[in-house]
Order: structure tokens, then C-alpha cells, then sequence
């Protein structure tokens, strides 16, 4: 599973763009922050991340606004950039890792990666697995064994349907317990704050979540708990506790970089004006703070190394789309 | 009727058995087919019944639908849903998703609906997780384009519901019915037993006073108070009972004839016994002895006669034995038979055949004792030197056979009583008064009629009609 993990020192190249750059463009009118699903789910924290980032950098008159246009998860809200809003300066749009699997199985219509400007990644996210506080499952190995001796007593939820990232950890897990994927009851949603909704009314038993939206929910009261996190390595602070699917053995790593794009007709300027934006606002000495409230980890790239970056994550998802009979799409 | 019976000895089965083997089955059949399509039109309404609350379902879901935002944002259906399962008693599963394929919530592994029509839902039943599922589902226009495209997508919103609810439902309603008709069955057939038996009560009391009767009792029933279907066989009853009774009559009259006229010739003959007993004279006893021959013969005669007519109406109660008599050969040997006496009186005796044969439908014995009857009489009526003519002939459809004499004839009041026993046509004889009596009793045994007359030169004329000899004569009725 080496091909999908990130490089750790990613995250400590490419923040050389500096502060004074700025200056050459002029900051684009009424600016917004397209989150491609419904609200609670990890575009909106990816969104709210920016906000607040842009806000705290001072670089912003008008605050940032979010809007929430939920819809395939991204595939409506990237169809509607690239095809209606192609040049609208001040709208970047939410994606994820997720939004990559699905462009590479051609999930979001006839478009690919290359039908969008890719602005900045600003950190990155790792799937969890999600159960009520409650819930009988008390390790990612209990809940294997469930649904292998009663694949419909199990309902998973997830944010997408068949062949989105969720669903992908989820038929990953399946295969590596040796459950086939196809057995699975699974349950699509917009996002992962409606599966995290229908877990808590006792809907589904499981989510494919992130960890960042998830502990969220948690940390806002929800009772909630983490089965485990596809990471190489525990996390820090308070998500040390919570033992990695690796562990557990299951040897899965599932990191979910987040970021931004525009459309294709936005000029050199205006993409510049963001790319140098997000650059300076990821190297202010709060962005560490911010990020960590959200339960994300660092992973600052623009421009040149970040469309490097998305064109090898679409072409290693559709390897692995393909190993599970999904790109036939 | 007898023959029947005897021929299907089984076919003696009880009124109700009989009733309740045409009627049980056709009913059981009929209640049969009434449950087949009870419960199929019991689906129909538990589906639409259900299907309706699916439908409102969807449209509950169609209504959460909002494309304000520029993308599809559906609430999620859950807390609906509950209300749902709470009155349906099953699970539910929803899918949400639009025909471009970009967005798809809910429960994504549903089969792929049908083609669907625009604006109107569909149900139909699929399997989900191996589960028997009802599905309703429903396509319809988003509101706008998403993204801009030409046209609007079109939103396909499916909810299915898991079916052991209706099939409960279902299983409950046509398990009361099956058991309602089996019971209206059952009922049925204690209202037909109760039915037959309340019918037959009539009957059976019938049968009661009958054999409550006495052995000689012959006295008419009374059918009035029984069913209408049974009253003609109490008329069939009555008019066997009046036979029997005729007939007894007659045999009890002709017992006392019988009796009646036997007693003067022993009594005749006892005082001659005694006479010739009390004789001292031999010749006297020897003339008293000779005196008694006549009546003893005029005595055997007349037991014979008496025997004959027993034996006609005996005769009368049977049948004919079908074999046809030739009246020729007939008239031949009566005229044989009565040659002897004829000559002792030199009465001319003839016999006047018109054709031969001359078949006709009689009992052979019968007819030759009333031919021989009706010629004894018309000799000892003939005067000396007379003539007797035997004669027959065919006319139409039947055989006239006719006796003739040139005797004094019969006094109009004689002729008019002619037949009743013992009633002597002529005076100074010694006939019986027992012949014509035979003779009409045998003739209208054999169906044929018996005609006496005066003949205008003088005599008297003895005309029989019986019908020719046919396969189908029919002897018994009258």
C-alpha cells in the first residue's frame, strides 16, 4: 500500500514563496469558497480552514464566503466551474482526495484533471473509521468479523457511492480480511456529516469518514468514536489514542490531501493572486494552530508542484480503481 | 321400478348423502375460486394500500429536494422514515440520484429501477440483500440544469420497503376468509342435513301410520299435509290400494256366489240322500240315487265354471304372454268341442272363417274357455234342428269373433245386466248363470269388448272385438 502514501517531506517543500509577492494583483471581488457537498463533511472544514487562514493573514477585505453545493460529492460543483463559471475569479472550489478517485473513474462526467486550475493543497486528512459510542464493534478486526458472517447485518455509510474514496477504504478493508467487497451493505451520502447524522439516529453502523470531520463531530459533543485511522503512524495529541488500521492488521493507508481549484478561464493573475494567497497564509505562524484544531496535518504545494502532485495521485487511483473493475465507468 | 333397483342395488343411498355430494363439492368448488379471487384482489388493495404510503414516501422525499444551491442537496429521509417503519412494521431503503450518474445517495446497492416513465411512480418487486423488497420509484425534471447543461436532469427517487408486513397483512385477511367460507361450508351442509330430515319428517310419519295400520285396512291416504314432490306417489299409493280393494271386493262377492250357489245343490242332494236312505224299496232308493246324478253333474259343472272364472281374472292381472291366438283354429276346435251335443239335438253347427290366419293379441286358454262359453249357451238355446254359427273376421284393427243362434234372444232388461255373475240370461236351462259372466270378465282381461244383441230374424247374437295380434298389445289397462 506504499503507493498511497504521501511523503511526509512533502510537507516541508515549496512554502518558498514569500510574503512581498503579493503586491501584482489586485484581491478578486465578492471572493467565495465552494464546499461541494452538505455541510459538516471535510470540503466544509476544508473551506473553513481557508477562511480563516485568509481572514487571519489579513489578506482578505471581504471575508470569505461558503457556500455549499452538494452534488455527487464535487461532481456537480466541478461540472458547474468548468462547464457555467468558468472564469469567476473570486470562487475557489473544495477538493479532496476523493474528488482525484473520482476524476481518474471518470466520475465527474467528461471532464478530467486537466479541465481545472489547481490552486493550492493545504493539508491533508486520513480515513477513519467511525462508530457510535455505543457501538459493539470495539476494533476494526470485530467489525471484519461481523459483516463476514452476516454481510446485511451491517450497514456502512459513507460519503459517495460505489467507487468514491469511503467506499474505497471500505472495499480495501473488506479485501484485506479477505470479505468480498460486493457483499458489503452500503449506504451513500452527501458527504460525511449526513453519514455521521445517520449514525447517530442508529441508520448505519458504520462510517468511512476522515478523521478531520470526525473528530470534529466529536470534539462538538457528538457521541462518537474512532475504530481506527488509516495512517502509516498514531497521530499526535489526542488522536494518539486511536490505533491505525496497520496496527490492527490491516495494512492500509489512506491519505486525504485537501485543497483548492479554480476554473479553467480564471486569468494567469487571479490564479497567481490565490496561489500567492494560500502560500503566504500556510507559512503565518497561526496556520500550524489552525490546522491541528482541525485535526489535519501540513501539506502546503502550489502551482507547478501541485499539478505534479494531482496528475500522479489521478493516474496511481486509476491503478487502483482498475484493480476492483471500476474505471470500465 | 323394481327392475331398476334390482339392477343398482348401491343406488339405495340416503336422500342427504345424495344432496350434499352434488351440492358439498360445487360449493367447496365455488367457495374455491371465490378465495382465489378474494385474494387476489386483496393484493391489489394491500399493494395500493402500501404503495401509497411508499408514494407518499417519495414524495415527502421529492419535497426535501432543493436545487437552490446550484447542486443537488437532499435531506436526509431518516427521521421520516421512522414514522415510516413505525406504521409499516418493515425496513426501509431509499436511493436518490439523478440520470447523469454524478450523484446517487442512499442506498446504492438497490437494483437498477425499469425504464421510468416522466413524472409518474412505478412499483414493482425486486430482491435486496436477499430480501423480497416493494419499490416505488419516481423520475421527474430537476427544477433547472445543474451545471448549466442544455437540458435538466432528471432526479430518480426510489424508496422500497421490505414486504413481511404485507405478507402478514395478507396472510391474516386470507386465512380469516379461508376460514369464514370453510365455516359457511361446514354450516351448509348441517342446514342441508337439517334441511332433508325437516323435509322427510312427513314422510317418516307417513310410514308410521302406515304400519300402525291394520293388514285389511285399504282406506285412501291422506296426502295433504305432505311435500308437493311426494304426492303423486301418494296418488299412485291410493289408486294401488283402490285395486286391491276392487279386487278384494270381487273375490269376497265371488266367494259368496260361489258359496252361495253351491249350497242349493247340497242341499238338493242331501235331502235325496236322506230320501234314498229312508226308501225301503229298492227301486225307489235306486230313482232317488238316479235323480242325484244330474245335480251332481249340474254341481261339477258349475265348479268348473267357477274355476274358469277365477282363472280369467287372474288372467286379468297378468299380462298377456304376447303369443298371438288364431281365431280360425280357434273357432275350429271350440266347434269340435261342441259337435257332439249338436248332434244329439241335430243343431246345425257352423263355423264362418273368413281368412287365415287370424292372429289376434289373447291368452289362448282364456279365449277358447269364452268362445266355448258363448257356444254352449247359444246351443242350449238353439231350438231342435237349429243353427249355430261360429264366425270370424277381420275389421281394421281388430278380430271380430261373433256367435250366433236362432234361439228365442234376451228380454231387453237381461240384456242390459248381461255379465253379472250368476244372473241367468235365459230361464228354464241349466246353465249356471256363471258363462257370460266368464266371458266378459275374460274378454275385457284380454282388452277386447263383449256385444249382445237380438237379431232382427230372430236369436241371439254374441259379437267379441279384440284387437290383431301386434307385439304391443297392451291387456292390462281398464
Amino acid at each position: 500500500m506504499n503507493i498511497l502514501s504521501i511523503g511526509r517531506s512533502a510537507a516541508l517543500v515549496g512554502i518558498a514563496v514569500a510574503a512581498g509577492t503579493l503586491a501584482a494583483a489586485a484581491e478578486p471581488a465578492s471572493p467565495e469558497c465552494i464546499a461541494p457537498a452538505q455541510p459538516g463533511g471535510g470540503f466544509d472544514i476544508t473551506c473553513k480552514l481557508a477562511q480563516a487562514a485568509l481572514k487571519d493573514a489579513g489578506l482578505l477585505a471581504d471575508p470569505l464566503r461558503v457556500s455549499y453545493m452538494p452534488g455527487g460529492i464535487g461532481a456537480v460543483a466541478f461540472n458547474t466551474v468548468v462547464g457555467q463559471r468558468r472564469a469567476e475569479p473570486g470562487t475557489i472550489v473544495a477538493f479532496s482526495a476523493g474528488s482525484l478517485l473520482n476524476l481518474s473513474q471518470g466520475k465527474f462526467g467528461a471532464y478530467t484533471a486537466d479541465d481545472v486550475r489547481w490552486v493550492a493543497s493545504i493539508g491533508t486528512d486520513y480515513g477513519a473509521v467511525v462508530v457510535p459510542a455505543d457501538s459493539p464493534f470495539g476494533s476494526l478486526a470485530d467489525l471484519m468479523a461481523a459483516i463476514k458472517a452476516d454481510p446485511a447485518s451491517v450497514i456502512l455509510g459513507a460519503g459517495g457511492t460505489i467507487g468514491s474514496q469511503d467506499w474505497m477504504k471500505a472495499a480495501l478493508t473488506a479485501r484485506a480480511a479477505g470479505v468480498d467487497h460486493k457483499a458489503m451493505r452500503f449506504v451513500a451520502f452527501e458527504g460525511g456529516g449526513d453519514c455521521a447524522t445517520a449514525l447517530q439516529g442508529g441508520h448505519v453502523q458504520v462510517c468511512m469518514n476522515d478523521v478531520g470531520d470526525s473528530q470534529a463531530a466529536i470534539d462538538g459533543g457528538a457521541p462518537l468514536k474512532l475504530l481506527a485511522i488509516y495512517s502509516a503512524d498514531r497521530l499526535a495529541g489526542k488522536l494518539a489514542e486511536i490505533p491505525t488500521a496497520k496496527e490492527q492488521g490491516f495494512d492500509i493507508e489512506w491519505p486525504i490531501v485537501r485543497g483548492f481549484y479554480v476554473g479553467p478561464d480564471v486569468s494567469d493573475a487571479d490564479y497567481q493572486w490565490w496561489s500567492d494567497a494560500f502560500a503566504t497564509a500556510m507559512a503565518a505562524p497561526g496556520y500550524a494552530a489552525l490546522l491541528e484544531q482541525r485535526n489535519l496535518l501540513p501539506l502546503p504545494m502550489v502551482g507547478a508542484e501541485l499539478d505534479g502532485f494531482v496528475d500522479a495521485r489521478v493516474a496511481t487511483y486509476r491503478e487502483l480503481a482498475d484493480s476492483f473493475g471500476l474505471v470500465a465507468n | 321400478m323394481a327392475e331398476r333397483a334390482a339392477k343398482r342395488p348401491r343406488s339405495a343411498r340416503a336422500l342427504w348423502q345424495t344432496l350434499g355430494l352434488w351440492i358439498i363439492p360445487t360449493l367447496a368448488f365455488l367457495m374455491g375460486v371465490g378465495l382465489w379471487l378474494t385474494a387476489s384482489i386483496l393484493r391489489d388493495l394491500a399493494d395500493s394500500a402500501y404503495d401509497r404510503s411508499l408514494s407518499g414516501a417519495i414524495r415527502a422525499i421529492d419535497l426535501n429536494i432543493s436545487t437552490e444551491s446550484g447542486g443537488v442537496g437532499v435531506e436526509l429521509p431518516y427521521p421520516l422514515f421512522e414514522t415510516f417503519q413505525a406504521t409499516a412494521g418493515g425496513e426501509v431503503f431509499f436511493r436518490v440520484s439523478t440520470d447523469d450518474r454524478l450523484v446517487q445517495i442512499g442506498d446504492a446497492l438497490l437494483p437498477p429501477p425499469p425504464p421510468l416513465p416522466d413524472g409518474r411512480m412505478i412499483f414493482y418487486d425486486a430482491e435486496y440483500f436477499g430480501r423480497t423488497v416493494r419499490i416505488g420509484a419516481y423520475m421527474r425534471p430537476l427544477d433547472a440544469p445543474l451545471y448549466g447543461a442544455s437540458k435538466a436532469q432528471n432526479i430518480i427517487i426510489e424508496v422500497a420497503e421490505t414486504t413481511g408486513s404485507r405478507e402478514a397483512f395478507l396472510r391474516n385477511v386470507i386465512g380469516r376468509a379461508i376460514w369464514r367460507d370453510v365455516l359457511a361450508v361446514l354450516v351448509a351442509g348441517g342446514l342441508l342435513a337439517l334441511g332433508v330430515h325437516m323435509a322427510l319428517r312427513p314422510l317418516f310419519a307417513l310410514k308410521e301410520r302406515l304400519d300402525r295400520r291394520e293388514p285389511d285396512d285399504l282406506r285412501q291416504l291422506d296426502g295433504s299435509q305432505l311435500p308437493r314432490e311426494v304426492q303423486p306417489l301418494v296418488g299412485a299409493m291410493n289408486r294401488l290400494m283402490q285395486r286391491s280393494r276392487a279386487e278384494a271386493e270381487l273375490q269376497r262377492r265371488f266367494i259368496d256366489d260361489a258359496s252361495h250357489q253351491l249350497k242349493t245343490p247340497i242341499a238338493v242332494l242331501r235331502t235325496q240322500a236322506d230320501y234314498a236312505l229312508r226308501a225301503t224299496d229298492r227301486d225307489a232308493q235306486r230313482d232317488a240315487v238316479a235323480a242325484m246324478l244330474p245335480v251332481i253333474d249340474r254341481t261339477s259343472r258349475m265348479t268348473a265354471q267357477l274355476l274358469a272364472l277365477a282363472r280369467a281374472r287372474n288372467g286379468a292381472m297378468l299380462a298377456a304372454d304376447g303369443v298371438g291366438v288364431d281365431a280360425a283354429d280357434l273357432l275350429r276346435e271350440v266347434a269340435l268341442l261342441h259337435l257332439p251335443p249338436a248332434r244329439k239335438r241335430r243343431i246345425m253347427l257352423e263355423v264362418d272363417v273368413s281368412e287365415m290366419p287370424l292372429m289376434t293379441a289373447a291368452t289362448e286358454p282364456l279365449l277358447f274357455e269364452a268362445v266355448s262359453n258363448l257356444a254352449a249357451n247359444a246351443l242350449a238355446a238353439s231350438p231342435m234342428g237349429g243353427r249355430v254359427l261360429l264366425a270370424a273376421r277381420r275389421a281394421e284393427e281388430q278380430i271380430v269373433i261373433e256367435v250366433t243362434d236362432e234361439g228365442p234372444g234376451m228380454d231387453p232388461e237381461a240384456l242390459r245386466i248381461a255379465g253379472e255373475r250368476f244372473r241367468l240370461a235365459r230361464s228354464g236351462d241349466d246353465s249356471t248363470g256363471l258363462g257370460l259372466s266368464i266371458v266378459l270378465s275374460i274378454i275385457r282381461g284380454q282388452g277386447g269388448t263383449l256385444d249382445l244383441r237380438n237379431r232382427p230374424t230372430g236369436g241371439l247374437a254374441a259379437t267379441i272385438r279384440l284387437s290383431s295380434a301386434s307385439p304391443s298389445a297392451k291387456n292390462l289397462s281398464d
